[in-house]
């Protein structure tokens, strides 16, 4: 029978679905044999105002990522004892090229991520992140909704 | 996880998206419920109509059910919950169908359903972004 995945990347921004992701990343691959990573991305604000210039979105990005390490770490935590745990990722730039990014760094070989992230923008309209990873991603995609439903 | 809607097209690919929900289906315990969803073809011309007693739609559901009961056939027994086919666009229907079966999952394949999908969005995108159900999208090989 064909193998489903042995390496899961979970996309989170942190917030509620994200987090139901993470679940059901960590009970699928305990069914697999897997191994769970964590990826988040941290993208640059716009401030709107171009005179604020660079210092206050350099120090803006400096306390996001310092917030996005606690975060994972905090998720890594929480992780422990149950799926095998891969590795934590943080990195700066836009969520959908970090996605597609890392899992073809690490040979991902399926992606779970909620379907709509904490801005609360409507996915129907905007089309969401998780969107566009489907159409480009190079593996399997399992996004997960508002709606828990546990394996 | 209980019930998996497996969406299938027309297509050889069809056959890769059934198999990773079987093997997903095989390690929680749910059964699956194959669905496809049949389009009139615009282009038909009225002359083929003429030349059969069965409504087109009689020959398209009945083709359609004979393709879903062959990738049905290979399952091992008792997976299999239903077959079920509906004249729909395709996302909408595969959304509407993972609704009234009560679907933990919809399977879907990442390519497929349409030759210009990859222009106007895939079917798989769609059906991520309006379903109410947790979507696996299998990477299909063209």
């Amino acid at each position: 029978m064909m193998k489903l995945a042995t390496n899961i990347l979970v996309a989170t921004d942190f917030g509620e679905t994200a987090e139901l992701a993470l679940d059901y990343a960590i009970l699928l691959a305990e069914k697999l044999d897997a191994k769970v990573h964590v990826v988040h991305a941290v993208s640059t604000p716009e401030p709107g105002v171009p005179e604020l210039g660079v210092a206050v979105v350099s120090a803006m990005m400096q306390r996001l990522v310092h917030e996005g390490r606690v975060s994972l770490e905090h998720l890594i935590k929480r992780q422990h004892g149950r799926a095998r745990s891969g590795e934590a990722f943080l990195r700066t730039g836009d969520a959908r090229d970090v996605v597609l990014q890392v899992s073809h760094e690490l040979a991902i070989d399926l992606i779970v991520m909620g379907t709509h992230g904490r801005q609360g923008l409507s996915r129907a309209l905007l089309g969401s992140v998780a969107e566009t990873v489907v159409r480009s991603a190079r593996c399997p995609v399992l996004t997960v909704g508002a709606k828990a439903v546990w394996l | 996880m209980k019930r998996i809607l497996v969406a299938l097209d027309g297509s050889d690919r069809a056959a890769q998206v059934l198999a990773a929900a079987q093997r997903l289906a095989s390690l929680t315990s749910a059964t699956l419920v194959l669905y496809r969803a049949i389009n009139i073809p615009t282009m038909l011309p009225v002359d083929l109509l003429a030349v059969t007693d069965r409504t087109i739609e009689d020959i398209l559901q009945s083709n359609a059910h004979e393709t879903l009961g062959r990738l049905a056939s290979t399952l091992p027994p008792g997976m299999l919950e239903a077959v079920i086919t509906d004249f729909a666009i395709p996302w909408d229907g595969i959304v509407r169908a993972g609704r009234t079966r009560d679907a933990d999952l919809i399977a879907i394949g990442s390519h497929g359903f349409r030759g210009i999908d990859h222009i106007l969005g895939t079917t798989a995108a769609k059906v991520v972004n309006h379903a109410d159900r947790n979507v696996l999208v299998v990477r299909t090989l063209l």
